[in-house]
């Protein structure tokens, strides 16, 4: 790796997330009334709120992840690999759109909430069963995260030795195998992937907003976007002190699970249906119950008003602009982040367990929405500077470097975990023939990266086009993308309408996965 | 052409931890040089210390008359032109068997026509013309390790580094891979250096031999004074089979030990030596020899293999005819055989 293109992807680096920071702590400290709102009972209401949140979170999570990621790591049932499939698309739909979905059944006008009613039982999602006890959002954030934690499980459970399971199975029989063998290494992924979630949970900005729950993001946007920057800046600082602590919390093993290498390939203990009804549960919550939903809504439309044109059609023709801004956005961060992340996985897998890397890893658990406030911060301070301010003025840079510093610390993993995967003696062979350092990227390592750097393009534009919370702050004027018209729409629009853009967008999102999902079959690797 | 190689004093550190201590080697022109040694010895550390994929922590290493790595300073390994084949092959998998070639030959600033030429002589004297435009997944063990040396030998390196080169191939796979590389080497009058962990192979291929033990050398020499004069009882027992049996010297040559008073081949430092007998050293039903009892018996390549018990000491003898557990034999020991100091720190 050349000196010059690791001190540019350094640059890259810090200017998508130290300079965001450090002008968060700038701002704060400027803030009059520091004291006042750091001891102001209403904000440690809304943290101990956000801290309850995340953790019933994390909980829902990992009830529903775990045993889905045991039994698809260890166990082989009927439609195990369907479910293995179907068990990483609510990653895909985004936050809002599951809670739009899950809404449609137990919303205020709800399917089930109406036949509830009707039964004389009043049931709000939305409302606390008790104080800090949100079921409600938890549950549907859980349904959006719970990959998080069975896809780690189900890889860690994969790489077991499968003599380790044969001689408890020989010793206590298949329950001993589960207990000694097969559920210790599904908890050794456990921890990193519990404290991933918790972060995300605890920075997460959509299902709270449109639940209305009462949590700290959802008073900075209000207090950053409609009263006072300062004031914003300083409600962050909380946020920033859970989000370190969750960062702290997060080990290597979700990073380094990888993908589920393997899996179906092993003789593994068949379990028969009642495996599949386990697994199907967290699936059918996830994925078909919300995407049911909403078509369910348009089809209910469709049959009480026949002559109506399409929801798509009319959704469509209003939003097509929305889908292409958000193309454009998702593309740009992709190449930015692919490009920063080349060097730096470069350099990381050269020097394993540096510090650098351990805090580049750490700030996926940075709150988006943080990101978006030190990003608007930081470059507001330039925004005298000539060329700079066209650059804060037009909005477009901002989201972009917003989105990949967001998505970098995956990217960067993911990267790196496939150069540590090649074999070493292939790049220096190249080395001792002559190759310079370009060839030998160029026509040896890139070459054997292809379908790890393929994988990452496809992650970082997933995450991209799905992005709400960061982009909700950093979008520019006239240029909405999808997911925001959709959280916009929620309030205004018809529902077979918003439903029909819900499906679109995850469609939509839905394509590069898919085909790269293809292009692995028919290369069978 | 080949060129020399001198290791001087090369101390390599990965952390603390001390991987090879004071190393001083020096390979003539166009030899042929084995490093041995078991496992985590230093062997491929120190090769690839020369091939400069390895930085020193001390010392020097020179090829010919240039130095190209010190502590402080070093000739990037791209510009040494060394061939290395590697333990693992690092083939690349995206190149098909002719591409591999063309890539370095290309780095090696061959021109096309020049590289076509050497292309399909270097095929051919692998024996893998017919499998050029094969990728690696596709190729078998022993032909994925003629493609990596071929792919070592096609810019005709000055010095060519073989890393365990017939390790996992099955022994007439392995043979055919040293023909192989005599073949090549003698062409191009390569220098080589050679690490492996088979004491046969490296006698078989090499003028010298350096044999290591825990980042340190314990001997170097031509196989003869190896297997004749070992330094060290750990040199003795590394070369094969040999047993060290505790004697007393009585004068300048003969010692007393529990097989009789036997003559020694060096003359040894202090009174208290260890004999090194090895399997063939030893005459079963030698009428002035001593009785030991046979507490094992196996066949193997032509000969009958016994173990025998003297006392407390066990040893290994070579017989054409099979004998009893529990049987009692005569066993005397024929000429004269090396010793080492017990006083020896290895």
């Amino acid at each position: 790796m050349s000196i010059r293109g690791a001190a540019v992807a350094w640059g890259l680096a810090s200017l998508c997330l130290i300079v965001p920071l450090v002008f968060i702590g700038v701002e704060a400290a400027s803030a009059g009334g520091v004291v006042a709102t750091l001891v102001d009972p209403e904000l440690h209401r809304l943290l101990l709120n956000t801290l309850a949140l995340a953790a019933t979170v994390t909980v829902f999570a990992c009830v529903l992840g775990f045993p889905l990621g045991i039994l698809l790591g260890g166990y082989s049932f009927p439609l195990n690999r369907a479910i293995a499939l179907l068990a990483a698309v609510p990653l895909l739909i985004p936050h809002h759109v599951q809670t739009i979905g899950w809404m449609r059944v137990f919303g205020r006008q709800g399917w089930m909430t109406e036949a509830l009613a009707s039964l004389g039982v009043t049931l709000d999602v939305r409302a606390a069963a008790f104080p800090g006890f949100w079921p409600g959002p938890a549950w549907i954030m859980a349904l959006a995260l719970f990959p998080l934690v069975a896809l780690p499980v189900a890889a860690a459970v994969t790489r077991l030795d499968r003599d380790a399971i044969a001689s408890a199975t020989l010793a206590g029989g298949s329950s001993a195998a589960l207990r000694v063998a097969v559920i210790p290494a599904g908890f050794t992924a456990l921890p990193g992937a519990a404290s991933l979630v918790f972060a995300l949970a605890s920075g997460a900005y959509a299902v709270p907003s449109l639940l209305d729950t009462p949590v700290l993001v959802q008073r900075v946007f209000f207090t950053f976007s409609q009263r006072s920057q300062g004031e914003g800046a300083l409600l962050v600082l909380p946020l920033l002190v859970s989000a370190a602590l969750a960062a702290a919390l997060l080990g290597d093993p979700w990073f380094r699970s990888g993908a589920m290498g393997g899996a179906g390939r092993t003789a593994r203990e068949r379990v028969g249906w009642l495996g599949t009804a386990i697994a199907m549960f967290p699936v059918l919550c996830g994925v078909i119950v919300p995407i049911g939903a909403l078509i369910a809504k348009i089809v209910e439309e469709a049959l009480r008003n026949p002559s109506a044109p399409s929801p798509f059609k009319v959704v469509f023709s209003r939003t097509a602009a929305s889908f292409g801004n958000g193309l454009i956005f998702a593309m740009l961060a992709t190449v930015v982040v692919l490009l920063t992340a080349w060097p730096l996985a470069r350099h990381f897998a050269a020097r394993q367990g540096a510090i650098s890397e351990r805090l580049l890893t750490a700030s996926i658990a940075l709150p988006p929405l943080v990101l978006g406030v030190g990003t608007i911060l930081a470059w507001k301070h330039v925004s005298n500077v000539p060329l700079l301010d066209a650059i804060y003025r037009s909005g477009l840079i901002l989201l972009v470097l917003g989105l990949a510093g967001r998505f970098l610390p995956i990217v960067v993993r993911d990267l790196r975990d496939g150069l540590l995967a090649l074999d070493p003696s292939a790049e220096e062979a190249a080395r001792v023939a002559g190759a310079s350092g370009m060839r030998r990227t160029w026509g040896v390592v890139i070459p054997m990266m292809r379908s790890s750097i393929i994988a990452c393009i496809v992650i970082a534009f997933t995450l991209a086009i799905t992005e709400l919370d960061l982009t909700l702050l950093l979008y520019p004027p006239g240029m909405e993308t999808v997911q925001v018209r959709i959280f916009n729409m929620v309030h205004y629009a018809r529902d077979a309408e918003v439903s029909a853009l819900c499906l679109m967008a995850v469609a939509f999102a839905a394509l590069p996965v898919s085909f790269y999902a293809l292009l692995r079959r028919r290369k069978g690797t | 052409m080949g060129t020399s190689v001198s290791i001087r004093e090369v101390l390599i550190r990965a952390g603390s931890r001390v991987l090879v201590q004071h190393m001083s080697v020096e390979v003539g022109l166009g030899e042929t040089h084995a490093f041995i040694g078991p496992s985590g010895a230093g062997k491929t550390t120190l090769l690839r210390a020369v091939a400069g994929l390895v930085r020193l922590s001390e010392g020097a290493i020179a090829l010919g008359t240039t130095v190209v790595a010190t502590a402080d300073s070093e000739v990037p390994a791209e510009e040494r032109r060394v061939g290395f084949v590697f333990q693992g092959h690092g083939l690349w998998p995206h190149f098909n068997v002719r591409e591999h070639l063309a890539f370095v030959l290309k780095c090696a600033g061959v021109t096309a026509t020049e590289a076509n030429s050497r292309i399909n002589t270097v095929l051919g004297e692998v024996g893998l013309t017919a499998l050029a435009l094969r990728k690696p997944d596709t190729l078998s063990g022993g032909e994925r390790q003629r493609l990596a040396i071929a792919r070592a030998v096609a810019t005709e390196p000055a010095l060519l580094i073989l890393d365990e080169p017939t390790a996992s191939l099955d022994p007439i796979t392995a043979d055919e891979i040293r023909d192989c590389i005599r073949l090549l080497t003698r062409r191009t009058g390569s220098t080589v250096l050679l690490v492996t962990h088979d004491q046969r192979e490296a006698f078989a291929m090499a003028k010298a031999v350096s044999i290591m033990s825990a980042g340190r050398l314990l001997q170097t020499g031509t196989p003869e004074v190896l297997w004749n004069h070992p330094d060290s009882a750990a040199v003795a027992q590394f070369l094969g089979e040999a047993t060290l049996l505790k004697g007393r010297l009585l004068d300048g040559r003969r010692v007393e030990t529990c097989l009789g008073v036997l003559s020694l081949s060096d003359v040894p430092r202090g009174d208290d030596v260890d004999v090194v007998i090895r399997p063939d050293d030893l005459v079963l039903g030698d009428p002035n020899g001593v009785v030991a009892d046979v507490t094992s018996s196996w066949f193997r390549e032509g000969k009958y293999r016994l173990g025998l018990k003297v006392g407390a000491s066990a040893f290994f003898a070579n017989s054409a005819t099979s004998a009893k557990i529990g049987e009692q034999v005569r066993v005397g020991v024929k000429g004269s055989c090396p010793a080492v100091s017990r006083s020896s720190p290895l």
